[in-house]
């Protein structure tokens, strides 16, 4: 009888254990996978942990397996090999691959929900819509690239933020005679290599990427020729250090924190980086000629998410999407990421955000713009990043070179 | 049957080995070269292309110079390997064989970095060669050599051999121990002759061990050769999936890796849609460039082992 009584109960906890989940109260108590933004778990761990923690005092039923899936690698191989987690990091429309995913299936269509979108600007919308369908959770914040400064070594030469482009090529000049390496890059990794043209090309190529935007693809590219042609130009008299490239991004981001080098082109999803440093940080939206500074269209995708097509939760997924468009995790993100908000009510205590939100318009990103061009088979993001930034920076192309590989690319 | 196999019970124990290597080895080599006749990005539809990933791969600028310059460090990587590598471990296997002073000492240490896992090694360098935290630049900076600090692992033109010293340093002790077992196979007698005819110690290393252990010798340089052309860490650890600046050290298993499944190569990209098609090409490619090679190397072994 004993015996029989072990035996029943042992095998009623079986099937519990076995079914994965535990009745509570007509509920369920469901774990859920999440995997983060591969590239940025240094910034955003504590977030998240906040972030989570407040998830989960809400909803004590769902428990948030939260993961970093260690790199962008990680999510093609999953997908290819239909092993994706429930929820997962998304770029939105700032790439195509969103768009992909969701057109073969792989996203849940979040429409049935009713996302609340009031609160939202209609580019926030239109980020995470596909066809029509609200695929992840809405963006809450706004990022750019732009250039941080050590104020320290800038008075120490005399210099003050500069005014307009030509003050900004001349306090470089001025550093790299007395010494300083102007800026740091982290060349030896496609992105961070990148940033200094994202930030020239808004600024000083606007019209050219305007007319990439509207289906202009043949000609002459008189503006992106000029980025480029300082971008080589700044690199060949060593003003990223000598050789150019050499160093990895955390490299790169080390050199100017530690104060060797007087400016780094970062975006402002670094800031946090750039804070409770040895030396007073400052940060500027490059000016063209005429003083008018300029950042680049873009969200930021700290809490941009997506639920798996395959999610056994779909419901309780959800729950998780609608808790990163509420006002209350997106407040704990501007508390700890202290990035300029996109919505109404946020409010950042930072002294930081006055310089960084100092901009007087918003132009083109030109991988976005690349990236957007409607070719057969050609691929002009693909060879942009991949190769011709590499090519001018090792000062293996000419920037005439470098604007022809581009459109024949996007002629293809 | 049952006749059949108790006249033929070698049958019984091969067919284990036979299935698990068919389904392992056999079935996805084959997979990978109906994959490669397929465009297909591995998520979406595939479409049926019969050899045209082949023909875009050789023809297409930007995929050749990625392989071009892939295969070319892939077998600097190799040269680099026969002629400083080979001849090292000979020396120190020789060495040990020969049980100088403190042999097991310099067995131990030449061999212990074989435990170190390829993060660690590229870590270890770092801490050398850094330009904010390398012991190497700051002793530069502090002897007022200040022109030589660098971010020497990134430097492009040197990439390649900072990687390669990082292999060698990691992984030189194993060649050692095959040479050093293959040394103690040698007959003791033809060695006694040779020292009472008068050769010295190199000497006897060069005209009575080499030849005697050469079946070894290639066999290094083969798996030197496979290494080569299979090898990934370093590179991935050192460059990203790019290879580092310009593709300095870029090599073959890392271009199959960067077009498969590469960060530069989101699903959604427009190379992508053909990710998983071009990706299986250049495997299929890398894969009759290593079978070719080994396929000599039988054909070599086995007309020495005729000759003999």
């Amino acid at each position: 009888m004993k015996k029989g009584i072990v035996l029943i109960t042992t095998l009623l906890l079986l099937i519990g254990l076995l079914s994965g989940c535990v009745s509570t109260g007509g509920g369920k108590n469901v774990t859920l996978v999440v995997w983060g933004d591969p590239d940025n778990q240094a910034i955003l761990e504590d977030c998240f942990e906040a972030l989570n923690a407040e998830f989960a005092k809400q909803h004590p039923d769902i428990k948030i397996d939260y993961q970093w899936s260690g790199s962008f690698d990680g999510l093609n191989v999953a997908m290819q090999s239909d092993s994706l987690p429930d929820l997962f990091w998304v770029q939105g429309n700032k790439s195509s691959a969103m768009a992909e995913m969701a057109e073969n299936g792989f996203l849940l269509p979040l429409d049935k929900y009713n996302p609340d979108k009031s609160r939202f600007p209609a580019g926030a919308i239109e980020y995470a819509t596909v066809n029509g369908k609200i695929y992840c959770s809405f963006p809450s914040f706004i990022d750019y690239a732009l250039v941080y400064y050590n104020k320290d070594i800038f008075a120490e030469h005399g210099l003050e933020k500069p005014k307009t482009y030509d003050e900004f090529v001349n306090a470089a000049k001025t550093l790299f005679e007395a010494g300083i390496t102007p800026f740091s890059l982290g060349g030896d990794f496609e992105w961070s290599r990148y940033w200094p043209i994202q930030v020239m090309a808004a600024t000083l190529a606007n019209n050219d990427l305007e007319r990439i935007k509207s289906g202009e693809t043949t000609g002459e590219f008189p503006e992106i020729e000029y980025v480029f042609e300082q971008f080589r130009d700044m690199c060949a008299k060593g003003y990223f250090g000598t050789p150019a490239g050499a160093m990895d991004e955390s490299s790169a981001q080390m050199a100017f924190t530690n104060g060797t080098v007087a400016m780094i082109f970062e975006g402002t999803w670094n800031n946090s980086l750039f804070r409770d440093l040895d030396f007073e940080v400052g940060r500027f939206a490059l000016p063209d000629n005429n003083g008018v500074r300029a950042a680049q269209s873009g969200y930021s995708n700290f809490n941009t998410y997506a639920i798996s097509s395959k999610c056994k939760y779909p419901d309780q997924a959800y729950e998780y999407i609608d808790f990163l468009n509420s006002k209350e995790a997106q407040q704990i993100v501007a508390d700890y990421m202290k990035s300029i908000p996109a919505v109404e009510g946020i409010t950042v205590d930072d002294p930081a955000l006055a310089e960084v939100s100092d901009f007087q318009t918003v132009n083109n990103n030109i991988y976005h713009v690349l990236s957007n061009v409607p070719t057969k088979s050609g691929r002009p993001q693909d060879v942009f990043i991949s190769s011709v930034v590499a090519d001018l920076m090792t000062n293996s192309i000419t920037a005439k070179e470098a604007v022809n590989k581009i459109v024949e690319e996007m002629n293809r | 049957m049952i006749t059949f196999f108790k006249k033929r019970p070698y049958i019984l124990f091969l067919v284990p080995g036979i299935i698990l290597y068919t389904a392992l080895i056999i079935y996805p080599i084959f997979s990978a070269m109906q994959l490669s006749l397929y465009e297909w990005n591995g998520i979406g539809p595939k479409t049926f292309v019969w050899i045209r990933n082949y023909v875009e791969l050789f023809t297409d600028d930007f995929l050749m110079s990625q392989f071009t310059n892939a295969l070319g460090n892939s077998l600097k990587l190799f040269a680099l390997t026969v002629f400083i590598q080979t001849p090292l471990q000979i020396i120190f296997a020789y060495m040990v064989y020969s049980k100088m002073k403190n042999h097991r000492l310099a067995q131990i240490t030449i061999f212990a970095p074989q435990f170190i896992s390829t993060p660690i090694i590229v870590f270890i360098f770092r801490l050398l060669l850094d330009d904010n935290v390398g012991v190497i630049n700051n002793l530069f900076r502090i002897i007022g050599l200040n022109a030589l600090a660098k971010p020497w692992l990134g430097v492009p033109e040197l990439g390649i051999f900072f990687m390669y010293l990082m292999i060698t340093w990691g992984g030189i002790g194993v060649g050692m121990t095959f040479l050093i077992g293959a040394m103690n196979m040698v007959s003791v007698d033809g060695l006694e002759a040779a020292y009472i005819e008068g050769a010295g110690y190199w000497t006897r290393l060069l005209k009575v061990i080499l030849p005697q252990i050469k079946a070894t010798i290639i066999n290094l340089i083969l798996i030197a050769y496979i290494y080569a052309m299979t090898m990934f860490d370093f590179s991935y650890v050192l460059g990203g999936n790019t290879g580092g600046v310009g593709g300095s050290i870029d090599v073959m298993a890392l271009f199959f890796y960067r077009i498969a499944f590469g960060d530069s190569n989101p699903v959604g990209g427009k190379i992508s849609s053909n990710s998983i098609g071009m990706g299986t090409t250049i495997a299929c490619v890398l894969f009759v460039l290593i079978f070719a090679i080994s396929l000599l190397q039988i054909i070599y072994m086995s007309k020495s082992e005729e000759d003999r």
